[in-house]
């Protein structure tokens, strides 16, 4: 009896330890390797959509099954990709991997905590891709973002102070971009709109 | 020395004239920005930092604002404009939330100013909040209103969780909220008064989890159970 309720205080303690940290770093890598498979099965499902469609009067019959079945699936899939060029941003957490394994909280200068978001934009085509906004100063070249090859999916970790940031992305130099998955800040000096970022507390 | 580098020079003098404590990243970034404009917007620009500083006022953001005109490929004239006018949201945001505030709260002021806010609604936050920090507060506030809540309405909202000792979370939870409502099809109205209310109803225990909209859950207190969701727009 005395051994079985050791047994169970010591499964309950089991249960109630805390998961052990997560490397930021590799949790931002692994969204990144997510959101790129997911953006493969969109692809592939387009094309053997596309495959169906040739078969056929019989064939067309089965294609109308697959491409229902590839649009149920890809109803929330497809959701951070909606068009050739599309973006998304992810809180990755209260850490910043830039500053390497370990480090728990990124502070600025002033020693206010910073919040990790991930920053993620489809764009295939693209050379480069930066990240600009109030953060660091309108600099193209203070965040380059990163593409995964095999998805064309550029991703990016900004470290911000929490409270509200406009941002937008340049992609080869020249095209500005707005992510159009946020919020929209409207430009009076300028005329040229960017995306509005709500980051909470650490 | 040619007229590029007697450029640059001047504008690491003028940097270093208004900006004596400025760590060196950030006056080498600022003489880059102003070493990119024609000598007669790069004068103005620098005869308005000069006011700024005489004021006050951070430079910084004056600066980042010349970089952001060059980014958007402004012309010369248009970013005259933009530094000057936002030199006079900084002061009218220091006008209102006191000679005391720090520049994070200036730009969050200046920010609000220039998403609709008044100077009268960042006085009310700032004298709702005391000696607390109002940035985030504020940064909230231009959000709520930028959705298309009433000045009016969206300061009372602010100010009302802010008297109820909101923390910073909070309160960028509650616009956070607002912003994925808005985004989702809700009136913003709609949205803010729902929000406000489970905000509210906290107080008799519970908690629930709000999706941000960014894949950042939130958790703020409220009672189960309590007000309905809002409607989407049809």
């Amino acid at each position: 009896m005395h051994d079985e309720t050791d047994e169970t205080i010591v499964r309950i303690a089991a249960a109630l330890r805390p998961l052990p940290d997560v490397d930021p770093a590799e949790k931002a890598r692994v969204l990144v390797a997510v959101a790129a498979e997911r953006e493969r099965s969109r692809v592939a499902g387009i094309r053997a959509a596309r495959r169906w469609r040739r078969v056929g009067a019989l064939g067309a019959l089965a294609a109308a099954g697959l491409v229902a079945a590839v649009w149920l699936r890809g109803r929330d899939v497809a959701a951070p990709t909606v068009a050739a060029t599309s973006a998304t941003t992810t809180a990755v957490g209260s850490t910043a991997p830039s500053s390497g394994v370990g480090a728990r909280l990124a502070r600025d200068d002033e020693g206010m905590k910073l919040k990790t978001v991930q920053l993620v934009l489809r764009a295939p085509a693209a050379r480069t891709v930066s990240v600009v906004g109030d953060f660091n100063g309108w600099d193209a070249h203070a965040n380059t973002m990163t593409r995964d090859p095999a998805s064309g999916l550029w991703s990016h970790n900004v470290a911000l102070r929490p409270g509200r940031h406009v941002y937008a992305f340049v992609v080869d130099d020249r095209v500005w971009l707005r992510d159009p998955r946020s919020p929209e800040a409207t430009d009076e000096d300028f005329g040229r709109p960017g995306s509005v970022l709500l980051v909470g507390q650490p | 020395m040619s007229a590029r580098s007697l450029q640059l020079v001047v504008a690491i003098g003028a940097l270093l004239a208004y900006a004596p404590t400025a760590p060196a990243q950030q006056v080498a970034y600022a003489a880059s920005a102003l070493s990119e404009l024609d000598s007669v917007t790069q004068a103005a620009v620098v005869r308005e930092l000069g006011r700024a500083r005489t004021r006050g006022l951070p430079v910084q953001p004056l600066v980042a604002k010349v970089r952001e005109g060059q980014i958007k490929r402004a012309a010369p004239e248009r970013i005259r404009h933009a530094v000057a006018a936002l030199t006079t949201r900084l002061d009218s945001a220091r006008s209102a939330l006191g000679a005391a505030s720090n520049a994070a709260e200036l730009v969050a002021g200046a920010d609000a100013i220039a998403a609709g806010v008044n100077q009268a609604a960042l006085h009310a936050v700032r004298a709702a909040s005391g000696e607390r920090d109002v940035s985030a507060p504020l940064g909230a506030l231009a959000q709520l209103v930028a959705s298309g809540v009433p000045v009016r309405r969206a300061t009372q909202m602010i100010v009302e969780l802010v008297k109820r000792d909101a923390g910073p979370r909070e309160i960028l939870a509650f616009g956070i909220a607002v912003e994925s409502d808005v985004g989702a099809g809700v009136p913003a109205e709609e949205s803010a008064l729902f929000r406000l209310r489970a905000i509210e109803s906290g107080a008799a225990g519970g908690a629930t989890t709000l999706s941000t909209g960014i894949g950042d859950p939130v958790t703020i207190p409220t009672s189960p159970g309590d007000a309905r969701r809002p409607r989407r727009k049809p």
